[in-house]
């Protein structure tokens, strides 16, 4: 019986806290020698995330990115093409829309979104070129003499 | 006992507001390529000035880099993050030769704190041919890369981009000598 009245304890003082425990299989931080982050999901859907599903976002610029919503957690990066390393983006596809189902496979608990978009502002900034090819003087890895 | 942990859990994430099943419409049963949603992405620019997309996904968040889609290029703001000297002051005409000026604040640009790295870029404008800009940018990035190898400084790259990356008209002498230029970008913690 005493585990239960301890946690229940820990809902009073502060319920999200222990949700996230009990769902992620997380502890206390406890220094710079603390593993902020692992190799693996160590909570109740915890799994191997090699074979996690990923959902294809299409971010402004019409670029696609692999999503993967894993329940309480998610995870995003760029798709870059394996020959040219450039990113994959494409007008088959509608900017800011998600295609495929984008839960992980293993998230253990159902997805909850946000109500409704946020208000914004757009800004117009200046930004640096890309064009132009640089000759390097000195590739960092070799001793300069 | 086991199993009494297993249901306080539910419990628990009942009291969190997060349910483990639901009769709701599920987004997870649409095809590969189907549109299973949409996202309001937002801007995040890191302190080099690189954006990124990010989303908050209700319980979570995501960020990818903003690349160009032409160049894979990140997509970065114009910003001066740690020193760009106009080459008219820092060097004589067509030479890589450094003014004692120049030096000295080089000296001051290569010592700061909390800099772990630097890398080094050297621009001219497009007068002269590009192969004499080549080497001209090649050779002023070495010589202000080599101020920041005397005093200790951890130089990752030094790269010349001879007239290629104009940051003005070269159409124009001011914009010519916004052109002419050397700039350090600080790798900082």
């Amino acid at each position: 019986m005493a585990p239960k009245t301890l946690v229940i304890l820990s809902v009073a003082v502060g319920g999200l806290t222990a949700c996230a425990e009990g769902f992620e299989g997380t502890t206390r931080y406890a220094g710079p020698e603390s593993f902020i982050a692992v190799a693996n999901d160590g909570g109740r859907d915890s799994s191997t995330n090699a074979d996690d599903n990923a959902a294809i976002a299409i971010t402004p610029d019409g670029c696609q990115t692999w999503y993967i919503d894993d329940g309480l957690e998610a995870r995003a990066s760029n798709r870059l093409d394996p020959v040219s390393g450039l990113p994959v983006c494409s007008a088959a596809a509608e900017p800011g829309t998600v295609l495929g189902p984008y839960q992980s496979g293993s998230q253990g608990i159902e997805d909850r979104v946000p109500r409704a978009p946020v208000a914004t502002r757009t800004e117009r900034v200046p930004v640096r070129t890309t064009k132009g090819h640089g000759h390097v003087v000195h590739p960092a890895h070799q001793p300069h003499h | 006992m086991l199993k009494q942990f297993g249901m306080l859990k539910f419990a628990l994430a009942l009291a969190c507001g997060v349910g483990l099943t639901s009769e709701a419409v599920s987004a997870q049963n649409v095809a590969r390529g189907e549109q299973s949603g949409r996202i309001q992405w937002g801007v995040w620019v890191d302190p080099d000035g690189c954006m990124h997309w990010m989303a908050d996904g209700g319980l979570e968040q995501v960020q990818v880099n903003r690349l160009d889609p032409k160049t894979g290029k990140p997509v970065c703001v114009v910003q001066n993050t740690c020193f760009v000297g106009e080459a008219d002051t820092m060097f004589a005409t067509d030479s890589s030769r450094l003014t004692a000026g120049a030096r000295k604040r080089l000296e001051e640009v290569f010592t700061q704190e909390g800099v772990f790295g630097y890398a080094v870029y050297g621009h001219t404008d497009s007068r002269a041919s590009r192969s004499y800009n080549q080497r001209l940018s090649d050779h002023r990035a070495r010589a202000v890369a080599n101020i920041g190898r005397s005093v200790g400084a951890v130089i990752e790259r030094e790269i010349g981009f001879g007239e290629t990356r104009p940051r003005a008209s070269n159409k124009t002498a001011a914009g010519m000598k916004q052109n002419r230029r050397v700039e350090v970008i600080c790798y900082r913690w």
